[in-house]
């Protein structure tokens, strides 16, 4: 056997249920299933059978490191991957949190840690260079994340890195997080649960081994380069960090004038810094370049823990998400009552280990203030302090929000779910709804108007819900119409610094996008501001964005650290960023030659097994659509004709056959999974088209 | 089974006591007491003697004892510089011992790094580094017994020759910031290594995202004396 670069060597399989330890060589996965979510998949795939319950034992609990974990290159990333029970229905999702776990794991000496069964009584699973044992837990359940790592870091050394659930884990919510270390954490799909389920408390890592790498100076020549032009000061995650290190003379309003809402929370911070109330600084992942979590500490006496507050990759755990979800758009006489509500929250969830993106805020389908004024959620029915909503609508966005108790009973009741109506609410936003659906017009409203969201599909948990391919091309819908104004947040950064002028940054744009259009096949991979906005050109350009999406999954490129689109670059004199820079690490890492140009060759057998395993999970062609509804909203940039028959011509291009959406014979023995088509036609009764 | 039928397997304490001994027996005590370590050392803890094993040929030891007593210029070559690490906004992501393992060793692991930064996973208000200050009297020099520890001709930087080493971490323990020595011990090689300012430009401060110079485009990004780490220059 060949000698492996960047992967350690070992993937560990823990059975709870018979206390049996065992491993498999990463050698039989790799390098075709690289690491992170190509190598979890392929797990997930082996592992889980289509017919098992999210929460039964026969579900899978996979722990996937990214290639880059434990190398140079911003190396922190871990793929988190089980039958989620968040989606309706119950189906694979993953989560890719960074922190400081997946690398400890790797110098622990194991690529990726699959666990089955449940176990009797609740466990923890302690790693040490090597060496795994089952420990009893039953002290720490019920506790909280913030005393549990303090618990976990007593008994096993303080630089133990644990990926730990806390109540809400425990009694199986949905919106249940697990959390790493660093405030970080698989925050999407009800990963909390599936670990809860398996009795499973912690799973603590502690590591001095070593990551080999194939080729040294080449990796730390391309991470040099990474840094200064990719990785380091793009994204919004660090225009928030750099802004916040920029600009500490702002006020938090003049932020607000600059950066929009997503400024406010560091300006808080500082604010709060600069009174005496908190001490703060900026942590980072493990070889993070970008380092866009804050820990805070000794809040007035309040909260006296220390935690962290990342901005990405937070899984619902940080600041920003928290003010977003839940604190923002609250009338408050000072910033500083905004900020202490922030803190408090931000506390409580990552205590509770409760994903406060279920209720609103970047990236998730929030609930909305609606529910109360429709009086499908009532004071009576929740038990909460719904005076204190502002429920006239005067605030600016329909985000709900509160007053601390409102919060904090918010969260406890989430957490402890007394009733079935709180255990389907902290089912998410989705399975409240359709639940409720079923009792009120008003319910049934609502849940309409939620499924007829143009971004119901996309913001599905990450665009990992059942509808991949609807995702896609809801992606391609955004090339079309709003790719030019995420350049913009490059481009304004440099307006703001006054390097450019606004035409300077749109001419920049047009040159980037007739730079790339021989790559692309097409001038109009993209369109201009002003343009006509049509599909033509974009199916080349949407199919390499969702293959460099996986790939950097995969191989570990944070996408807060510019992952995508990893086309501009705030800091170089023509603003361009390097997309190949995880082909490049790939290659440096790993000693195998890879390249941007096979980037959709080299990553479709993942696509593939993904789309397999939503096959044998029941996903057809008729999922991978929107609500009729949906496209009415979106009339302007579609119709429900022209989609579908994009749609058709993107099963073509990816081999996928037209009528059902299953991927062909011919294209999966192509890329070499002949298994996979057998398994769906002989294991599942699936018939695969030729 | 007795101790004694054993096969020989020289420590690193047994090597210490040998070479003391035969040293004695060439050159007289009187040289052994004004020099290096006093066989005093060599009487601790025996769970050290489970990591270290190594085969060492009996001639070998022989020869060696001459070096140990050997003479130390009075006038070193100072470095030019050392790092510097203030933990004050030290983000903790352990970058610089990733940069510095993967540059030197070819590996990466934070236990091989030639600075150490100890990042708690909880409150990294306390994170701790320990950077080599590149001493102007190197305790470390004078204490290792092969000369593998010398002066590197370009930068002064007091640098260990992993050829001579024999791993016997005097030079660790002989650290004025010992336990916490920046000098440290690769068990895989069995021998020491230690930081040589990667030949003048340190990668640590380099790569360290808390210290990076972007003078050039956003001069107030971090002023330098934020910055975590530093290439100190002496005068």
């Amino acid at each position: 056997m060949a000698e492996l670069y960047g992967w350690v060597g070992k993937i560990l399989i823990v059975d709870l249920s018979s206390g049996k330890i065992s491993t498999v060589p990463t050698s039989d996965y790799v390098p075709k299933w690289i690491g992170g979510r190509a190598l979890a998949a392929k797990l997930y795939w082996d592992e889980v059978p289509p017919d098992c319950g999210a929460l039964d034992p026969e579900n899978r609990l996979i722990f996937a490191t990214c290639l880059t974990s434990g190398t140079l290159a911003a190396g922190q990333r871990v793929a988190v991957v089980a039958k989620s029970p968040v989606p309706m229905p119950e189906c694979y999702m993953y989560g890719i949190p960074g922190g400081n776990w997946g690398a400890e794991l790797k110098f622990a000496g194991f690529d990726a840690v699959v666990v089955r069964g449940k176990a009797p009584e609740p466990v923890c699973i302690w790693i040490h260079d090597g060496e795994v044992e089952i420990l009893p837990a039953t002290r720490w359940w019920g506790m909280g994340c913030l005393e549990l790592r303090t618990q976990i870091n007593r008994q096993f050394g303080d630089q133990t890195r644990a990926m730990v659930i806390g109540p809400a884990g425990e009694n199986l919510v949905g919106a249940a997080v697990i959390a790493n270390d660093g405030g970080s954490a698989a925050g999407t799909g009800g990963f909390g649960a599936v670990m809860g389920s398996k009795n499973l408390k912690a799973i603590a890592v502690r590591g001095t081994g070593s990551v080999k790498v194939a080729r040294p100076k080449e990796l730390i020549d391309v991470y040099d380069k990474y840094v200064k032009i990719g990785g380091l000061y793009s994204g919004p995650a660090t225009a928030i960090s750099l802004a916040s290190q920029l600009f500490k003379q702002f006020t938090y309003r003049g932020m607000e004038e600059c950066f929009g809402e997503h400024a406010l929370s560091c300006t808080l911070i500082y604010e709060m810094v600069q009174q005496g109330l908190c001490k703060y600084k900026h942590v980072g992942c493990f070889s993070c370049p970008i380092q866009c979590g804050w820990i805070v500490s000794k809040y007035r006496g309040d909260v006296d823990l220390p935690f962290v507050i990342g901005d990405y990759c937070s899984g619902g755990q940080s600041w920003s998400t928290t003010e977003q979800a839940v604190t923002n758009r609250i009338k408050h006489d000072t910033a500083m009552g905004m900020g202490k509500l922030c803190i408090e929250s931000c506390a409580l969830a990552q205590d509770l280990g409760v994903n406060s993106a279920i209720f609103g805020g970047s990236g998730g389908l929030g609930w909305s203030l609606e529910t109360f004024q429709k009086g499908v959620l009532t004071a009576e029915n929740t038990g909460l302090p719904v005076s204190s909503l502002d429920l006239e609508g005067t605030s600016k966005t329909s985000t709900f929000g509160g007053t601390s108790e409102f919060i904090k009973a918010l969260f406890h009741n989430v957490t402890y779910p007394k009733t079935d109506l709180w255990r389907r609410i902290g089912q998410g936003i989705e399975r409240f709804l359709a639940g409720a659906a079923e009792e009120s017009e008003a319910g049934k409203e609502l849940y309409e108007k939620l499924v007829s969201r143009p971004d119901y599909f996309m913001s599905r948990e990450g665009n990992a819900g059942p509808s991949d391919a609807a995702a896609m091309i809801g992606g391609a819908i955004l090339l079309r119409k709003q790719y030019a104004d995420s350049w913009s947040i490059a481009t304004g950064d440099r307006q703001f610094r006054g390097k450019v002028s606004k035409e300077e940054a749109k001419e920049f744009i047009a040159a980037t996008r007739a730079k790339w259009a021989p790559f692309f096949g097409s001038e109009k991979w993209f369109d201009l501001d002003g343009e006509e906005k049509t599909f033509e050109g974009k199916m080349a350009a949407q199919i390499f964005f969702n293959a460099l999406n996986i790939e950097g999954d995969s191989v570990g490129c944070c996408r807060g650290a510019g992952n995508f689109p990893r086309w501009y670059s705030s800091w170089t004199e023509d603003q361009l960023s390097d997309p190949a820079v995880s082909a490049k690490l790939f290659s440096a890492i790993t000693g195998i030659d890879h390249t941007l140009e096979n980037t959709v060759e080299f990553m479709a057998p993942t696509l593939n097994l993904e789309r397999a395993i939503r096959v044998r999970e029941g996903q057809r062609r008729e999922h991978d659509s929107y609500n009729d509804a949906a496209f009415e909203k979106v009339s302007s940039w579609t119709s429900k004709d022209e989609f579908n028959s994009v749609m058709d011509d993107y099963y073509k291009a990816v081999g996928w056959d037209v009528d059902t959406g299953i991927p062909t014979r011919s294209r999966l023995e192509e890329l070499g999974l002949k298994d996979v088509a057998d398994d769906l036609e002989k294991k599942y009764g699936i018939k695969v088209p030729a | 089974v007795t101790e004694k039928e054993t096969p020989k397997k020289v420590t690193r304490r047994d090597f210490i006591r040998d070479a003391a001994v035969l040293g004695g027996a060439v050159t007289g005590a009187g040289v052994l007491a004004g020099c290096g370590p006093t066989p005093e050392v060599i009487t601790e803890t025996v769970e050290v003697e489970k990591v270290v094993e190594k085969e060492v040929p009996v001639e070998v030891i022989k020869e060696v004892p001459v070096e140990v007593i050997k003479e130390v210029p009075a006038e070193l070559q100072q470095a030019v510089g050392y790092i510097s690490y203030n933990p004050e906004n030290c983000a903790g992501c352990r970058t610089c011992m990733a940069v510095c393992s993967l540059y030197h060793e070819g590996v990466v692991n934070p236990e091989l790094a030639r600075m150490q930064v100890i990042v708690p996973s909880i409150d990294i208000f306390e994170v701790e580094g320990y950077t080599c200050k590149q001493c102007e009297g190197p305790e470390c020099l004078y204490a290792c017994p092969t000369e593998a520890i010398h002066i590197d001709e370009v930068t002064g930087a007091r640098v260990i020759d992993e050829e001579k080493c024999i791993g016997c971490r005097l030079c660790l323990e002989a650290c004025p910031q010992y336990p916490n020595s920046p000098i440290r011990y690769d068990p895989e090689r069995e021998i020491c290594i230690k930081c040589d300012l990667c030949g003048g430009e340190p990668l640590c401060v380099k790569f360290c995202p808390k210290s990076v110079d972007f003078t050039d485009i956003a001069p107030s990004y971090i002023p330098e004396k934020d910055r975590v780490l530093k290439f100190v220059k002496y005068s």
